[in-house]
């Protein structure tokens, strides 16, 4: 029994040691298609024995993905570790041309590789942001579009992106996905668009403030700021000074909650899309007077008009897209009973779908001045 | 064969934490697919169903074996079937008890090597298992694997906590409708859950070592109950977490489930989870060979320590002609078919025979 013991504990030296300093950890990946040719780049980070860690970032280029893979390998001396990636790229060709599942399905079938890996859109190339220098006061690239789109999918308006939502969404018969659309301004990525995807292809992009409306009726979590433009007519009680056609108002979303039910199925399908939001006000772009209990209410419906509008704006951009981030059909599919929706059908129902909109805000504060 | 002696008899709580961890293994890490195929977004009502039908037949088991109180289900057969058709039946049960041994040292190699050691070689890891068990049960016997479930169930239970992290994710209206399965798909759900629900069969072998013999049945009952709340649960919040198709290409929900989880101190809690699971499995791997070699001892009338020699070299060597993913996953489901038969099924038959055969032997005399 002894020795069976001993051979157990020798047998535990067969798994393979990972030494750090041989250790390469990708944190970012980018992936582009330029004609026939894919072209991958990741940034490697390495641990130095002096304690210092660099970052490296290798480019290769292939007619097939997998072998972007190999030939990336092929550039190190060290071993690619990919249990830390945080962020993957992918160029908006690729996205627009082939869609970006074959890619993504990599990630996923990786046991390495979490599911909160943040997955984006290179506008117009991904691996131009991967190779981009300006970092703040990051080590690497992949740690700062981390921190960037995990900042703005918690709490401005960008619809979160992890990789388990975007298969999620992908699987989900009625509702498409979203990845932020990541671009470079004087060298330095941000986020400027929303992606919008239909399956695995992306099919245009939305605005921030498009998105606004996206992530509230998708998810109906924290939105952030909205700036909101009111007709100097609708609000006219509360001007103090007429001056010019528009007064902006900026808001901060405190509360919402959203409800979309299916209120009719045939012949065509009708939704009814309620929003309520408890709001601040951070600032206004005239002078306006005090806001009290009695004229609150001007302002309140003053800017559910322009809401509304705006809403259903973004629901017939979306519309023209093919795209439905919002659900529809999941939320059709799923209140109907004795169905399957094939996404076929729902590309059909969605065209003829009628929403109405109906947005309710309060305004709770308006800061340390009324 | 006569009741155990006292010293190795066992109190009646401990049938709770043996009924329980010996269902709780490697099922519920990756029954909600199973049962999603089958009965769709009404997974959950599955569970509940194969639950309530568990705890009649433990009750239906539990008066089987309370006619004679020393009885397990070897001498049951001898009893009910005569010497030689009662010995194949025994037979069957001991190569039932083999094979779900074997499916769960090769679910647990298999999962642990696709997410942490990918070039570790399958037999090493079932070869680890196998001398864990033998070296195990060699020294201890029945009370060890009384006190190693004891143990484990409270090493492990605190995972319960964290799998409602996933709920940050969940999209409720996966759920809804509710009730939109077909009675037959229902069914097929039911009868998918049974890999992961298997286990309190081994009530009738474990029932004449309790002490309290009244009391039994009570702790039996709680702990399928806790079994099925606990399948029910994960069931629930995978079908909300998951799209539906994505949930029908995912092998190991619950651990994907766990690539969620994040904490300051670990950011892959996944890792955590498979070492720690090898505590949850490892009352199943004990349980199913003691009930073996005790099946062993009935068949060949020999010392249960040296069959610990002939049965885990034996499941050893049919752990390691499987390699293939699907091979494994065919495996499993011919033993969540075979046990759902001899589990689900037959102790009904079995309880009516015995009554019927009791009831002969009155008129005769």
């Amino acid at each position: 029994m002894k020795w069976l013991l001993m051979f157990t504990l020798l047998l535990s030296g067969c798994v393979q040691p990972r030494v750090l300093e041989r250790q390469g950890i990708i944190t970012a990946a980018g992936f582009d298609k330029e004609g026939k040719q894919y072209k991958g780049a990741s940034v490697m980070l390495s641990f130095q024995t002096t304690g210092s860690s660099m970052s490296e970032v290798i480019e290769a280029t292939d007619v097939t993905s997998k072998g972007v893979r190999q030939d990336l390998e092929a550039q190190t001396s060290h071993d690619l570790g990919s249990g830390q990636i945080r962020v993957a790229v992918y160029g908006k060709e690729l996205a627009e041309k082939e869609g970006i599942y074959p890619l993504t399905d990599t990630l996923q079938r990786d046991a390495n590789i979490g599911s909160l890996v943040y997955l984006a859109v290179g506008d117009p190339s991904a691996v131009d942001i991967i190779k981009s220098k300006k970092t703040e006061d990051t080590p690497d690239i992949g740690t700062y579009l981390y921190r960037l789109i995990e900042k703005n999918a918690k709490t401005e308006s960008v619809l979160a992106a992890t990789l388990h939502e975007f298969i999620a969404h992908y699987y989900d018969v009625g509702k498409d996905p979203t990845l932020p659309c990541l671009t470079l301004r004087d060298g330095k990525p941000i986020i400027q668009h929303v992606a919008l995807f239909k399956g695995d292809r992306y099919v245009g992009r939305a605005s921030l403030d498009e998105s606004f409306y996206i992530k509230l009726l998708a998810s109906g979590r924290n939105v952030g700021i909205k700036d909101v433009p009111l007709l100097v007519d609708d609000i006219s009680p509360l001007i103090v000074k007429k001056r010019g056609k528009k007064v902006n108002i900026v808001l901060n979303e405190i509360r919402t909650k959203r409800n979309i039910t299916l209120v009719q199925q045939k012949p065509t399908p009708r939704f009814q899309a309620s929003i309520e939001i408890e709001s601040e006000i951070l600032e206004t772009s005239t002078k306006l007077k005090p806001i009290t209990k009695d004229n609150v209410h001007i302002l309140e419906r003053a800017i559910e008009k322009q809401m509304k509008k705006e809403v259903e704006r973004v629901l017939h951009k979306l519309k023209s897209y093919k795209t439905d981030p919002i659900g529809f059909g999941q939320i059709y599919d799923h209140s109907v009973r004795k169905l399957q929706l094939t996404p076929k059908q729902w590309d059909k129902l969605y065209q003829d779908t009628q929403i109405d909109v109906d947005v309710n805000v309060s305004i709770l504060r308006t800061g340390t001045i009324d | 064969m006569k009741t155990p002696r006292e010293r190795l008899s066992i109190n009646a709580y401990l049938v709770f934490f043996l009924v329980h961890t010996v269902q709780i293994g490697l099922g519920i890490v990756g029954v909600q697919r199973v049962i999603f195929v089958e009965a769709r977004q009404d997974a959950w009502i599955a569970v509940l169903l194969s639950g309530l039908w568990i705890h009649l037949v433990v009750f239906v088991i539990c008066q089987t074996l309370k006619q004679t109180e020393h009885d397990n289900i070897f001498s049951l057969h001898t009893f009910v079937y005569g010497r030689v058709f009662g010995w194949m039946v025994n037979a069957a049960v001991v190569v039932y008890f083999l094979m779900a041994y074997t499916s769960i040292l090769l679910g647990y190699v298999e999962m642990a090597l696709t997410w942490m050691y990918p070039d570790f070689p399958l037999w090493g890891g079932a070869l680890i298992l196998v001398v864990l068990t033998v070296y195990a049960l060699y020294g201890g016997g029945f009370r060890l694997v009384a006190g190693v479930s004891f143990i484990t169930f409270f090493m492990a239970i605190w995972i319960v906590v964290v799998v409602f992290q996933p709920l940050k994710y969940a999209e409720w209206i996966h759920l809804l409708p509710i009730f939109e399965a077909t009675p037959k798909q229902m069914a097929n759900g039911v009868l998918k859950t049974a890999y992961t629900m298997l286990g309190f069969e081994v009530l009738y072998i474990i029932y004449p070592f309790v002490k309290e013999k009244e009391r039994a049945h009570r702790y039996a009952q709680l702990g399928v109950l806790l079994t099925t709340f606990l399948v029910a649960v994960v069931t629930v919040i995978a079908i909300a977490f998951f799209s539906p198709k994505q949930l029908e290409v995912t092998i190991w929900a619950s651990l994907s489930m766990f690539t969620i989880v994040k904490f300051p101190f670990i950011e892959r809690f996944e890792y955590v989870v498979i070492p720690l699971w090898l505590l949850v499995i490892l009352p199943n791997l004990l349980m199913f060979m003691w009930a073996m070699t005790r099946g062993g001892k009935a068949l060949f009338h020999v010392k249960q320590k040296y069959l610990l020699f002939v049965f885990g070299p034996m499941s050893f060597f049919v752990a390691i002609l499987f390699k293939r993913r699907a091979t494994i996953n065919e495996f499993i489901d011919q033993v969540g078919w075979y046990g759902f038969w001899l589990s689900f099924v037959y102790p009904f038959i079995l309880y009516m025979l015995v009554k019927y055969k009791a009831w002969m032997r009155e008129k005769k005399q």
